[in-house]
């Protein structure tokens, strides 16, 4: 009865127009965190934009990408599942393979991806059978996984040691962006965003948003359940596989950290923990965004305090993006339109610029006779002009020429686009544009010595 | 008209599409189906009726395969479902009370939820988007955006895209279980546009609905169950009010209310409502209460008398407007929040047991003195509870109530609905309270316990205290109630005193059939004129049988011959004609 | 009645019949294993007679029990005759074929198993089981209490047979020493599920309490002052908890553990600046603060710490007033009822924050005993109370969904798991295990108290 007349009442309150709102706004928190870390990071230190800077960070977020992967798979799918166990398991993972590998059983590559896969789908499926038949909750089984998974690690491999197989030891050392695990990594975004686009995804996000509705209408809630729990292994598989190539060996105490920094992940990338929502790329973003953060307080260098410090900012962070969770329908009403894309190409111009800023040879710039900057653009269309000017700042220069024409075309491209709900052309636009200017970044080589980017891990 | 006979012919010969036959479903103890049969047939609109927890919503649940059977056996083409998957193969839609959408998904995938395989869907998706796109823009009548997220709109769009979900699935068996509840008026004569449509392309559609004038209006047959059994099928042309009250209500109803209503003594006023609007938007209105008397408050279900009782008893605020109630003093006090109200010794008693009334794990003792606790205690802020003191309330109040129970610290769970209610009220009575706000507390209680309810609360009026009552079964203001106020679409409509508190008339009101004091204040400025006004006035004369979709001022056309039959027309909050154990 | 009598008698007969094979059995298993260990003839057949004896009259209780009712009832024309005997004692068949099955395997693999100790303490714990299942039909409250305390028999009784020194004064001493550190910590974790939360930052304050402490006495703060202090701040941080999670009740694990980490990392930052052991602190705890939880802490002259005397009044105040005072029972409506409680006027909200508090203040509390324990801070001295409290009142019987369950549930549960840990280390299975094995145990708890519905009966 209260149901149905608090309903009336929403009806008769409710100054919302019919048409509904179409933006999604819960982009908006990761997008902006990660352009303002980066930024700090480019300052703090530039050495990440190099080669060797991007390879270790591929190489050190590879594991907490999969993880939160593996983590939002779950949430979508409601009744709050929240894994607390991905990190003991991407741990259990570790060390069975190691100790498999030290006694001979498995080996080649094929095999350990075998392995690594299976052992997660066979656990989370274990864990989606226990919660859709016993009807525990989830998060109460995934801590009782948690702590059975954190005692028998210790029991498989006491301390850490044990060395991976041969043909992953070199993966992890980072020097270059195109490492395998880069490839495991797209290949594991590009499974999911073909995921989002097949209609057991639907099934997943409408079962996770109401999953009486989803039941009623006829979705089989069972199966697509137990498909969630089959993808999160499956990633969590990966999660163990790229985590075991970063350090080389086993451990088995990674578990608490690893789960905490996942969790932290999603939140910020805008999954919700309740269920029905979460998107790929907000995912990527909370996870970078985590490593980030990892990277930009190693570089303040808190000496013996540095764990404690990032301790506390996961714990922060972890608990502001839950806060903030409750003010973004607020936002939703106030921003009817926000595109995330638009948000995102907008501030990345900004950290193009700042990029080249601070990457730019200023030492270079100063050798040069102030006659000579004068006239160095002008001799640069002369036949010795390479002799007279470095291309160290030639280069720049062209490219902030270009950002100027490309940005008005964004622009028009963007508004002729704006009453379109198809972003294709725009998207492959920008995308092009990256690609482009991310590879000249890189052609120009690590120019900064490299700051101890790759040793500082992701705790 | 024509065109119902002509369908009528039609649907006597066509299969049956469901037969359901000697069901039995139990709920722990409670039997909510208990050996029910019935049957509906390809093209036609079937109605199941019945009174409250009659077993009709089980009844549509099990049909859907949402619930699993005990005993009996039921076919729905052929096939028996025992999931909503299965029932959706076999070509059952259903639509149920509660709107079930997914908030954080489209429009186009709640639309068409349920309609993939596993993997792959079933039309492409420009097909989906301009599918739900037309669905949405013929049954609300105005355009939705397909990528619109559910739970940015307003409830009546999400109770269309339920309905659109069936829709879309082409059902050769549709079930709409209460569906029209969120509807306004317009919505629902579109939804039974629909029902007609796919009657006519031979779909069977089945509704579950406690809104009478609606089934006579669009069903061809009717079936009415009563305490989980079916009790009689009736025809196109013998669906009437009194038809169904009468197998609703298993006999006619004796007029045993021969006892005067109680009346305020000394006319003192104690508690005054001034420009008090239930919503916003709402029409304000002013309400003084008097001492010793019991006030009815009667609506249909969602034309806001339940805000209103709740704003009385301080739950919830109003939308504007005041309310003060007096202190023991005389001087009148602002009413805020449910701290003010307890303060002023006004307490609230709820039907809805379940949701906010009884604490399920808890023994029966503490149910009733819960709000007690606070102060009856010692030592001051160690706040020890005198269970010596409260020992004697509750003996006191037991014995009052004639409440039966094992032993006191036996959990509220093991007594039956009446008896909880019961506890409950006595909760009520031993905050020793002024005024005391009732919430259609008879809602599945028995007859016996209701009239001693009745007797308690006569008695305690007539001891100066003052009684809201808001019910939906209408009889239980007649000897009872001082006054009825009648509440249409947010705001006070009629008000009914003394000898003028009549079910029929009531009924009427709530239909929007009288004048209505509320409808034009500048005529009628105050209730007894209305009431007047009420007597001289005969009710609209449409003749009998018109049954036809014309509607003059969103006021339903009431034939007259029914209307005079009238016997009781029992209705609760939800609108659901109210269930009558015992009888 | 109608059911013949020879019929009856036929059926007791095969009953009986079934019994004396699975004691014969036993008895045979027992003697080649016994002449198998090379034990000698006399004992193997004292060991034998009391194994036939004792099965015997197990087989005979649970007959006498379970089948009384149900062979009166029997149908004429069922199936075979076996076959209806199979039905009948499907369960005590199955159960006694599984303790045999498992004794054999532990008998055959691990070395020395089979001994008199385990033969008899196997029979008890069948006996304590069989004893459980019937009396536990009679008891319809507080099930879980019941059971409880069986298991805490169970173990305890076979533990004090098995593992030298388990019953002496020394260990059960320590038991309830450490017994009174995890009730206390259990405090706040019981009244918070009694509200439906969870609170996951207690090991954190634990942890920081145990440094944060020290840290203020060597700072030169009194300690008297230091403790209160450190109970204050405890409860300020608990209370933040609350505030924080208020909101966000459905995410409240999640939020408390990003509060623990902030805290913890925010406590170390303090504490390790300027020194070089982060995590440790060291300095000199007094003497009273010592003797309280010490092992060889003295009461007013007798020889128990003091914690242990605290915990008691604790348990006893708590339980009394739960019971017996208006906030107790508020406490109790609120987690049956949120909206009938709030139609009385309890403030949820007040409730919800002071439960928090009150976590955060026993969990200082605890902390700080803890150091009077070790004698030194350690940040992580509070790690294993994260599974530990949960699962103590998992155990218990309080239900994580609220309104069930009660202190004195709590103190069972920690008993049980104390000695359970005591059992665990006896029988020489390090930490590792012991949390694998707990981790294990929360889930058939929970499945037993409190399983969600199904969701047919949601809609």
């Amino acid at each position: 009865m209260t149901d149905l007349t608090a309903k009336t009442t929403e009806v008769h309150t409710d100054e919302e127009r019919a048409s509904g709102g179409t933006s999604n706004p819960y982009l908006l928190m990761p997008i902006s965190v990660l352009f303002i870390l980066l930024i700090f990071a480019i300052i703090r230190s530039p050495s990440l934009i190099s080669s060797a800077g991007i390879g270790s960070a591929i190489i050190v977020s590879a594991p907490l990408i999969l993880a939160t992967y593996a983590l939002m798979a779950n949430a979508i799918s409601g009744r709050g599942t929240v894994d607390l166990s991905v990190g003991p398991l991407i741990g259990f993972i570790n060390v069975t393979m190691i100790q498999l590998v030290a006694n001979g059983y498995i080996g080649s590559p094929v095999s350990v991806f075998i392995f690594a896969v299976a052992l997660g789908m066979a656990y989370q499926l274990l864990m989606g059978l226990i919660i859709i038949y016993i009807r525990v909750q989830p998060i109460i089984v995934s801590l009782s996984g948690f702590l059975a998974l954190s005692g028998i690690n210790l029991v498989i491999l006491p301390r850490p040691g044990g060395l991976a197989p041969e043909w992953m030891l070199n993966w992890g050392s980072g020097t270059t962006i195109f490492s395998p695990v880069l490839i495991i990594l797209i290949v594991a975004t590009l499974a999911w965003l073909l995921f989002t686009q097949t209609a057991f995804y639907t099934h997943l996000r409408l079962m996770g948003s109401d999953e009486r509705a989803a039941y009623t209408s006829g979705v089989p809630i069972t199966i697509v359940r137990l498909g969630a729990h089959a993808i999160a292994g499956m990633f969590s598989g990966l999660a163990a596989i790229t985590f075991t190539s970063l350090i080389s060996s086993g451990d088995p105490s990674q578990g608490t950290t690893y789960t905490l920094i996942a969790i932290t992940a999603v939140v910020l990338g805008g999954t919700s923990l309740a269920g029905g929502r979460g998107s790929v790329i907000g995912s990527l973003f909370g996870a970078l965004n985590l490593y980030l953060i990892t990277y930009v307080l190693a570089t303040f260098n808190f000496g013996a305090v540095q764990s404690f410090v990032t301790d506390l900012a996961y714990g922060a962070i972890l608990v502001a993006s839950l806060l903030l969770t409750l003010a973004l329908p607020f936002i939703q009403r106030h921003i009817r339109n926000f595109s995330p894309l638009l948000y995102f190409v907008a501030l990345s111009v900004i950290v193009f610029g700042v990029i080249l800023h601070n990457t730019f040879d200023y030492d270079g710039l100063k050798s040069i006779q102030p006659v000579l900057l004068m006239a160095g653009p002008l001799e640069a269309a002369g036949t010795n002009a390479v002799n007279l000017v470095s291309p160290g700042y030639a280069k720049p220069l062209i490219f902030a020429a270009l950002l100027i024409i490309i940005i008005p075309v964004l622009l028009r491209v963007l508004v002729s686009q704006s009453s379109r709900k198809d972003i294709g052309p725009l998207l492959a636009i920008v995308v092009a544009a990256l690609v482009l200017l991310g590879g000249y970044l890189l052609s120009r080589g690590p120019e900064l010595p490299d700051s101890g980017a790759k040793t500082e891990e992701v705790r | 008209m024509g065109l119902d006979h002509a369908h009528k012919g039609k649907a006597k010969t066509a299969p049956v599409t469901i037969s359901v036959t000697n069901v039995s479903k139990f709920f722990g103890p409670t039997r909510a189906l208990d050996g029910c049969s019935f049957s509906a047939r390809a093209g036609e609109i079937h109605a199941i009726v019945g009174g409250n927890g009659c077993g009709k919503s089980t009844l549509a649940k099990i049909i859907s395969g949402v619930l699993p059977i005990d005993q009996g056996r039921f076919s729905i083409l052929g096939e028996t479902p025992s999931t909503p998957a299965e029932s959706r193969t076999i070509g059952i839609a259903t639509v149920y009370q509660e709107v079930l959408v997914a908030d954080e998904s489209t429009v186009m995938d709640n639309l068409f939820m349920g309609s993939d395989a596993l993997f792959s869907a079933s039309i492409a998706f420009s097909e989906k988007v301009k599918h739900s796109a037309t669905m949405m823009q013929e049954l609300t009548g105005e355009e939705i955006d397909p990528f619109a997220l559910v739970g940015t709109l307003p409830l009546g769009i999400k109770q269309w895209i339920t309905i659109g979900r069936a829709l879309l699935r082409h059902p050769k068996v549709l079930i709409l279980d209460e569906s029209s509840a969120a509807l306004d008026f317009d919505s629902t004569e579109r939804l039974f546009t629909k029902m007609r449509e796919l009657r006519d392309k031979g779909t069977t559609v089945l509704i579950v609905t406690h809104r009478i004038a609606e089934l006579i209006r669009i069903s061809d047959r009717a079936t009415v169950l009563r305490d989980g059994r079916d009790v009689g099928v009736l025809e196109k042309s013998e669906i009437t009010e009194k038809n169904l009250l009468e197998l609703m209500t298993g006999e006619d109803q004796d007029d045993s209310h021969h006892l005067t209503a109680p009346q305020s003594v000394d006319h003192e006023v104690i508690m005054r409502a001034s420009d008090l609007q239930v919503w916003p938007g709402s029409k304000p209105l002013d309400f003084d209460l008097l001492k010793g008397e019991i006030v009815g408050i009667a609506g249909l279900d969602g034309h806001g008398q339940d805000e209103f009782v709740r704003i009385l008893a301080g739950i919830q605020p109003p939308a504007s407007g005041h309310l003060h109630v007096s202190d023991r003093s005389g001087n009148f006090q602002p009413i805020k929040n449910l701290s003010d109200a307890t303060d002023h010794r006004i307490v609230y008693v709820s039907g809805d047991r379940k949701r906010e009334g009884v604490f399920d794990a808890l023994s029966i003792f503490e149910n009733m003195l819960m709000p007690l606790y606070r102060e009856k205690h010692r030592a001051g802020k160690l706040a020890i509870i005198d269970w010596v003191t409260l020992g004697a309330i509750f003996k006191r109040e037991t014995e009052n109530l004639m409440i039966k129970f094992g032993v006191r610290d036996d959990k509220i769970t093991s007594l039956s609905g009446g008896n909880q209610q019961k506890v409950l009220i006595g909760r009520g009575f031993a905050m020793r309270p002024d005024i005391i706000v009732l919430n259609d507390p008879a809602r599945g209680i028995d007859v016996g316990t209701k009239s001693e309810l009745y007797k308690h609360l006569r008695a305690f009026a007539e001891s100066g205290k003052s009684v809201i009552y808001m019910s939906s079964e209408l009889e239980e203001f007649i000897g009872f109630a001082t006054r009825v106020l009648v509440f249409r679409d947010g705001g006070l409509f009629e008000t009914f005193d003394r000898e003028n508190v009549d079910a029929k008339r009531i009924l009427e009101a709530m239909f929007g059939q009288t004048d209505g004091a509320g409808q034009d204040s500048g005529e009628h400025p105050s209730p007894t004129q209305a009431v007047e006004t009420d007597q001289t006035r005969s009710a609209p004369e449409t003749d009998g049988k018109v049954i036809a979709p014309s509607f003059q001022n969103e006021k339903e056309i009431y034939p007259q011959h029914m209307i005079a039959n009238i016997k009781i027309i029992e209705f609760d909050a939800n609108g659901q004609a109210l269930n009558r154990e015992g009888r | 009645m109608n059911v013949p009598v020879a019929d009856m008698q036929n059926g007791n007969l095969l009953a009986k019949l079934i019994g004396l094979v699975l004691a014969i059995g036993l008895t045979a298993i027992g003697v080649v294993l016994g002449f198998v260990q090379g034990l000698p003839a006399q004992q193997v057949i004292l060991y034998a007679v009391a194994t036939f004896a004792l099965s015997a009259w197990a087989w005979k209780f649970y007959l006498q029990q379970f089948h009384t009712q149900n062979s009166a009832a029997r149908e004429e024309d069922g199936p075979g005759e076996l076959r209806q005997a199979w039905e009948k004692y499907r369960l005590g068949v199955l159960g006694f074929v599984i303790l045999l099955a498992g004794f054999l395997i532990l008998s055959l693999t691990v070395e020395g198993f089979f001994n008199v100790w385990n033969v008899v303490s196997g029979l008890i714990l069948l006996a304590i089981i069989v004893l459980t299942i019937t009396v536990g039909k009679f008891v319809s409250e507080n099930k879980s209490a019941f059971i409880g305390l069986m298991v805490l028999i169970g173990l305890f009784t076979i533990g004090a047979m098995n593992i030298e020194g388990f019953a002496s004064a020394v260990n059960i001493k320590s038991i309830l020493l450490f017994a009174a550190f995890l009730g206390l910590a259990c405090v706040g974790q019981t009244l918070v599920s009694l509200l439906g939360g969870l609170d996951l930052s207690i090991p954190f304050v634990i942890g920081s309490a145990n440094v944060g402490l020290l840290y203020m006495i060597s700072l030169g703060v009194p300690p008297w002052l230091a403790v209160i202090l450190i109970l204050l701040l405890g409860a300020i941080i608990g209370a933040i908890n609350g505030i924080l999670s208020f909101r966000l009740q459905g995410q409240a694990l999640i939020l408390t553990l990003g509060t623990g980490f902030a805290i913890s990392g925010g406590t170390q930052i303090i504490t390790s600046i300027g020194t070089a052991y982060s995590g440790n602190v060291f300095g000199t705890v007094p003497k009273w603060l010592s003797n309280l939880s010490a092992m060889n802490g003295v009461t007013f002259g007798l020889p128990f710490p003091p914690v242990i005397a605290i915990w008691a009044l604790v348990a006893i105040v708590l339980i009394v007033g739960m019971r017996n005072t208006v906030y107790g029972r508020y406490l109790y409506a609120l987690g049956v009822n949120r909206t009938s409680a709030r139609r009385i006027s309890i403030s949820e909200r007040v409730y919800w924050v002071a439960m928090y508090s009150l976590s955060g203040l026993f969990s200082a509390l605890t902390g700080a005993l803890l150091l009077g324990w070790s004698g030194g801070g350690f940040i992580g001295v509070g790690d294993p109370y994260l599974f530990m409290t949960l699962a103590a009142v998992v155990v218990g019987g309080t239900s994580l969904l609220g309104g069930v369950g009660g202190y004195g549930f709590t103190v069972i549960g920690v008993l049980v798991l104390q000695v359970l840990t005591s059992f665990l280390v006896g029988i020489g299975l390090n930490f590792e295990w012991q949390q694998f094995i707990f981790g294990i145990l929360i889930l058939p708890m929970v499945a037993l108290y409190a399983r969600s519905p199904h969701i047919r009966t949601q809609i």
